[in-house]
């Protein structure tokens, strides 16, 4: 079999070792381009969420270098996610004619014995084998989390623009090429180094943004035309609220044992929001609670157009926002939206933030 | 002076409406309905939501406000799961939420949560906690909770004998003031509803010669007048018998719900998808007219299944119409005209 995945952000390279290490050929998904988007919107319901639209366009990309299998998650709502393959499935083989073999992992609980019969039927090595390179799948993960978590500490203090994002792309780069689970922590470790002695402005105090909403578009740059990167660059500290490795234990392990993940969001959620809306709707709007009372500048909202949660976490934000007095601005994501466009918006917002924080200052000031 | 309860004529309204009202009248609250949705609502509506609302939502928050300073509640349900297969679309699961937030100067809201998975007494108990805040007493309520069940019941076999909502709806409601004048008995209920059910089958089944299309899409969207300029009437007119998804009865729908290899998130979707697939084993439709809202989550999916399944359905010709607060009647007839046209000429072929 010639594997594909769904391209997410840095997550390919993890999948990479997985599939291989189930015995198969991967065809690695394409980065996401212009071109990718317009395949996928060619051939998708002019109102699918904008991740429906990139994922079918790299599933159409990596059929074309030569895949026979997609590999991806399902989900049982009531958000669309989890019924992407199966509408995605439809049109690759009814529509447009491809032999495509479509394998979706429902979230394994309530589905364990599908989850091990899948598992079975596609490792093609020992067992032990694969487990071994399902633990190196993993630690690549947790070590690609902690460079770009570390990143993002950094980059606004960085002297030089730009050092922050080439060491990161050096490291995510090694992190791929390394074999071993020794290896990948002797990477990690390496890099994290670099970027604690890189030339900083130790002075400097950045403002502090948190990046919510929706997964897919807060993980793949390319959708979300590096926002967080962008920020970086205009001096911000961002915290990115969602993390594959945290997303992946909430999910699949804590939510096996039904153990209830983002207990805290969902608390903080309570007064606004007090139920489950699907995607990431629901924590969205506790997330930015926990940033005012965290003390953050601001947060940015990140949400595909007509994505049914974000809508509502929308509609319901301008409350949040005034009640725990904390500016947030949502950017709505589709497949017109120019990166140009975009940073003028984020530039508006940090002035404001700027000038809020110093109006702020000069108050505390004048008080004491 | 009685309480006031407020109930927009929009979203789960057109599914429920006769239910709630009997429940607040047998405990002595006066019930307040929304006019009908028109121009001034729209935009009321369009002024309080985000932009990236779908049409039915901006409507609601219109009704919503168009009630302000006339009752003393608004009934706002936040209707999570009406059966086992989903919850509805997440917007139904936000929707106090997002009124709370959005629509200023309103009375305070009644927002029982009712989720059929929580347990079969779960709707019950729900309906108990509003009557609590009402005033009334355990069994009253309980009483007002069986009697509006029955009602539900009424109305739901007076929409599978195909009449439309609102027809059945005043129908019911003069049913329930002639029982209170002339003290009717329940059995005289029940042989005026039989009567109205056969005459209502009886002529739809004389127009069954003609060209019979199944429109389907969601209640609020197939119902209201309004957000989809007069498309039933304009039917009509062009000399079509159409049925909808409400006309199936609730069983014969869940009975296709093994045709579908992974239900739908959304409740009333699955009711569409379901309904098709009943109206394509029985052979009744020669044509489906899906009614969508633009940028409706749910319907970007039901949209394209419903496509491919006419197609795979030996290419059943297929119209789809999406709608929001600046669609004109002009371009809805045109595209109707050609499409029944088409269906026509196609029918004269084949016979
Ligand atoms: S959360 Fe939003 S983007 Fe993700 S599947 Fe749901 S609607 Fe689409
Ligand atoms: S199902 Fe569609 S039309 Fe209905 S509320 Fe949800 S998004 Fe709006």
């Amino acid at each position: 079999m010639r594997i594909t995945f769904p391209h997410m952000g840095t997550s390919w390279i993890a999948f990479k070792t997985l599939v291989e290490g189930m015995g198969h050929e991967v065809v690695l998904p394409p980065p996401p381009t212009k071109r990718t988007l317009d395949l996928g919107t060619k051939y998708s319901p002019e109102f699918a969420c904008l991740p429906f639209k990139v994922l079918l366009g790299t599933y159409l990309e990596a059929l074309k270098l030569g895949a026979d299998t997609i590999i991806s998650s399902g989900g049982v709502g009531p958000c669309r996610a989890g019924y992407y393959t199966q509408l995605q499935g439809r049109i690759l083989k009814e529509q447009l004619g491809y032999d495509v073999r479509v394998i979706t992992f429902e979230p394994p609980r309530g589905h364990l014995m599908q989850t091990y019969r899948i598992i079975r039927d596609l490792v093609k090595v020992s067992f032990p084998k694969f487990a071994a390179c399902a633990w190196l799948a993993w630690q690549k993960l947790l070590a690609l989390d902690a460079l770009e978590r570390e990143s993002h500490r950094v980059r606004p203090l960085e002297l030089e623009k730009g050092t922050t994002s080439r060491i990161l792309s050096q490291g995510i780069k090694a992190i791929d090429r390394a074999d071993s689970v020794k290896e990948v922590k002797n990477v990690t470790a390496a890099f994290l180094k670099r970027f604690k002695e890189m030339p900083k402005d130790y002075d400097y105090q950045p403002l502090k943004v948190g990046v919510i909403g929706e997964i897919y578009v807060v993980l793949e740059p390319f959708v979300n035309l590096d926002v967080v990167e962008t920020l970086g660059h205009m001096g911000v500290y961002v915290n990115r609220s969602i993390f594959l490795t945290n997303w992946v234990t909430e999910n699949t392990l804590l939510d096996t044992f039904r153990v209830e993940a983002e207990r805290s969001a969902k608390k903080a959620a309570g007064p606004y929001l007090p139920e489950l809306v699907g995607g990431h709707g629901q924590t969205s709007i506790g997330e930015t609670v926990l940033y005012a009372k965290r003390g953050f500048d601001g947060v940015v909202q990140l949400a595909p157009f007509t994505c049914i949660p974000e809508i509502v976490a929308k509609s319901i934000m301008p409350r949040v926002s005034k009640e725990l007095d904390i500016p947030v601005l949502t950017l709505m994501l589709d497949e017109q939206t120019g990166k140009a466009g975009i940073a003028t918006r984020l530039e508006a917002f940090v002035d404001l933030l700027r000038m809020r924080r110093n109006r702020m200052a000069r108050t505390r000031g004048e008080t004491a | 002076m009685a309480i006031r309860i407020g109930i927009p004529r929009a979203l789960a309204y057109y599914s429920f409406y006769p239910q709630w009202k009997t429940f607040f009248e047998e405990l002595g609250a006066e019930v307040i309905l929304s006019p009908l949705t028109n121009k001034h609502i729209v935009n009321e509506g369009i002024r309080d939501t985000v932009t990236d609302a779908c049409i039915p939502i901006k409507v609601y928050h219109g009704h919503v406000a168009s009630l302000a300073g006339k009752v003393d509640y608004i009934f706002v349900p936040r209707i999570v799961g009406l059966d086992h297969d989903a919850t509805l679309c997440p917007k139904f699961l936000g929707l106090p939420d997002m009124i709370k937030s959005s629509v200023k100067g309103i009375p305070p809201l009644l927002t029982p949560r009712f989720d059929v998975r929580d347990g079969r007494f779960a709707p019950a108990k729900a309906w108990m906690k509003v009557a609590e805040v009402l005033g009334a007493g355990y069994r009253h309520a309980l009483l007002a909770y069986r009697k509006s069940v029955k009602v539900k019941q009424y109305y739901e076999e007076l929409l599978t004998s195909r009449m439309l909502p609102e027809e059945a709806v005043s129908l019911l409601d003069k049913l329930a003031a002639s029982v209170k004048g002339e003290k009717k008995t329940p059995s005289d209920v029940k042989s005026s509803i039989a009567s109205a059910k056969s005459s209502s089958a009886r002529s739809s089944e004389l127009q069954n010669s003609n060209i019979c299309l199944a429109v389907v899409g969601y209640p609020y969207m197939i119902y209201d007048e309004f957000i989809n300029c007069g498309l039933l009437d304009t039917l009509k007119r062009l000399g079509v018998s159409i049925l909808t998804p409400e006309m199936v009865p609730a069983k014969a729908r869940q009975a296709q719900a093994k045709k579908q290899p992974k239900y739908l998130f959304w409740y009333y979707s699955n009711q569409v998808i379901r309904s098709v697939y009943y109206f394509f084993q029985e052979n009744m439709v020669d044509g489906v007219i899906h009614l969508t809202a633009f940028a409706c989550g749910p319907d970007a999916m039901v949209d394209k299944l419903l496509e491919l399944d006419c197609q795979k359905h030996g290419r059943i010709p297929y119209l789809s119409l999406c709608l929001d607060e600046h669609t004109g009647r002009a371009g809805i007839l045109t595209r109707l005209e050609a499409f029944t046209d088409m269906l026509v000429r196609k029918r004269g072929v084949r016979q």
